[in-house]
């Protein structure tokens, strides 16, 4: 079986270094796990980046997953960057993207979320759904489509609000924001939050 | 010879339910030197057995212990005086690459009498409790930060610590439980032995996932030292401040019949406002979908104990919902955790109380929680 791709996992939980190496060797990837930013950082001047995509969770002891995410940008290293994040901590995975991680996954995933996920860090060119990435006329066209409050709803879901926090901002109840983000996503065709919080940074929804 | 048989027999089966212990299993001779190292101590240690046999115990412990357990045991041997055998004790133990780590140590004592050998064995049972000490000190950490924020109504920042500390075995398990299946769906399946111990590892994450929501339970159970006498009505009003600031309260009428009388609770404060206003956000939430939306909340003395009684005209709760309503996780909402009830209940009857709820008529819910009251010696 050949390889998908290389995945450099980043987490500082043994137990979840087992099991999503385990995950990832049955799903065909090349995994090298690394217990914390520092121990990447340390080991990357004998890496091969080629082909690879680091999987990093955001909250750790250290040096945290988007400050190494930043100081690989920094340092101009172009490796793809997937987050992983608590279940809510939409904020937290917003300033990843915007920092230019090519996904996030909010703990804990299934298989095929976090695959699609991968492969599509490895591969820009295919999206999870194995389509390609919409063309920004498209998603123009898409968003055009949105009333003024689906507009909003999706500004705030971009920004990393949850339900709740949504409701309060646009003073409506939490069952109206959510009636509102099932049509964002449908009229969106985003599979995902991640991928609608990817589409909002495109359209430049938010700074 | 039958004999030698039957004791190499029962030295397996003894080895097999060793290393099937949860707990690192290691047993000394009077000397101090390892005879037996489970698989358990083997992983809990980085050493191997072979590494270890015959070596003096001291070797798995961090100073001063190290330096003193020789002592330790020959004065046990001297004078039969017990300091550790018998009860759980928490130890500091000394791992392989030299990190220290907490652990709870269970030691008991047998005596082999043999023809041509009379000995002493001491068997240690060892269970390394670092992750719920770490988990616990967040948990205080997240307690403390709260109490200085004065955010007493964030129980929602406990549930996001505790939903942190339970995602990781929560992504672990469902990892490993992905790598079976995918293990399973190959052509070329041979992986049987590998996908076992997948397996096992799942359920033992599965467990340090329930671990944690007990943890939580006995950390707001221990905190009986904040505990100060407080005006039943103080609390309440109080608690109704912070629960309706910020909350969607639309519509919602908020009438309250507290009793002059009602008197007073050891209570800790911030644990029994985390309560009120939980129940208060619960019954507004419930109301969200009616036309009359009446709250209620109300104080009285009751006997040996003092009530109160947070009532709305909301949605009721179903019959299924009422066996798992305090459960942890049960929950309807869309972004619910299904958390406050859980820890309301846990909190309310570490304070000997009790939490239930009854019917409103004619329509909603009344969340009724006691406490004993107070004596008003003089
Ligand atoms: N006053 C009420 N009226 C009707 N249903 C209620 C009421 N209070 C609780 N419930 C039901 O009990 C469930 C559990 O409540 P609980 O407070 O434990 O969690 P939650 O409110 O769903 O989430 P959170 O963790 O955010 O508090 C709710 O989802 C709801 O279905
Ligand atoms: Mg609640």
């Amino acid at each position: 079986m050949t390889s998908k791709g290389k995945v450099f996992l980043v987490d500082d939980d043994v137990a979840v270094q087992r099991g999503v190496s385990a995950l990832l060797k049955a799903a065909d990837y090349d995994v090298t796990v690394f217990p914390s930013g520092d121990a990447f950082l340390d080991a990357m001047s004998g890496l091969d980046l080629g082909g690879a995509v680091l999987l990093v969770d955001v909250r750790m002891p250290g040096i945290q997953g988007l400050e190494l995410q930043e100081k690989l940008r920094a340092d101009g290293v172009s490796l793809p960057v997937v987050v992983m994040t608590a279940h809510g901590d939409i904020a937290m995975a917003v300033r990843a993207m915007q920092n230019g991680a090519a996904s996030f996954l909010e703990k804990p995933f299934t298989v095929d979320e976090v695959t699609a996920a991968l492969d599509r860090a490895l591969d820009p060119a295919m999206s999870g759904s194995g389509a390609a990435s919409p063309a920004p006329a498209a998603l123009t066209a898409r968003i055009d489509t949105l009333t003024p409050r689906e507009r909003e709803v999706m500004v705030e879901i971009v920004k990393g609000g949850a339900n709740k926090e949504i409701a309060r901002t646009l003073d409506v109840s939490p069952r109206t924001v959510e009636v509102h983000r099932q049509k964002v996503m449908t009229k969106m065709e985003a599979g995902s939050v991640a991928e609608l919080v990817r589409m909002g940074l495109a359209l430049g929804l938010i700074a | 010879m039958t004999g030698q048989g039957d004791k190499m027999e029962s030295e397996r089966f003894l080895r097999s339910v060793i290393n099937a212990s949860p707990n690192a299993v290691i047993t000394i001779n009077e000397s101090g030197d390892i005879l037996i190292f489970s698989r358990m101590a083997q992983a809990m240690f980085g050493f191997s057995e072979e590494e270890v046999l015959g070596k003096n115990v001291s070797i798995l412990m961090p100073e001063p212990d190290k330096s003193l357990h020789d002592g330790y045991m020959r004065r046990y041997l001297e004078t039969g005086k017990a300091r550790i055998i018998g009860r759980a004790r928490p130890v500091s133990a000394r791992r392989k690459n030299g990190d220290a780590f907490p652990a709870v140590l269970h030691i008991s004592e047998f005596e082999i009498s043999e023809p041509d050998n009379d000995e002493r064995i001491f068997v240690g049972f060892i269970e390394d409790v670092s992750r719920q000490k770490a988990t616990e000190r967040r948990l205080e950490d997240t307690q403390l930060q709260l109490q200085h924020a004065g955010r007493i109504g964030a129980m929602g920042e406990i549930a996001t610590s505790i939903a942190h500390e339970l995602n990781q075995p929560l992504t672990a398990a469902a990892s490993l439980a992905g790598a079976v299946s995918l293990t399973l769906k190959k052509k070329t399946f041979d992986g049987k032995e590998d996908a076992l111990a997948l397996i096992d590892d799942a359920v033992s994450e599965i467990r340090r996932a329930s671990g944690v929501i007990k943890q939580m339970r006995d950390f707001l159970r221990n905190r009986e030292t904040e505990r100060a006498l407080h005006s039943i009505n103080r609390i309440v009003e109080e608690s109704c401040l912070i629960a309706l600031i910020g909350a969607e309260t639309d519509g919602v009428m908020v009438a309250s019949a507290l009793d002059d009388h009602a008197g007073s609770a050891m209570v800790d404060r911030i644990q029994m406002q985390q309560v009120v206003v939980n129940l208060i956000r619960n019954a507004v939430d419930a109301m969200q979908g009616t036309q009359n939306k009446q709250l209620t909340i109300a104080t009285a003395s009751a006997g040996d104990y003092v009530e109160m009684r947070i009532a709305d005209t909301g949605s009721g709760i179903t019959d299924e919902m009422k066996k798992r309503l305090f459960e942890p996780f049960a929950t309807t909402k869309e972004d619910g955790m299904g958390i406050g009830l859980s820890i309301s209940k846990s909190i309310v009857e570490a304070h000997k109380g009790e939490i239930y709820a009854v019917d409103n008529h004619p329509a909603g819910t009344i969340f009724v929680v006691k406490l004993p009251a107070a004596k008003e010696d003089a």
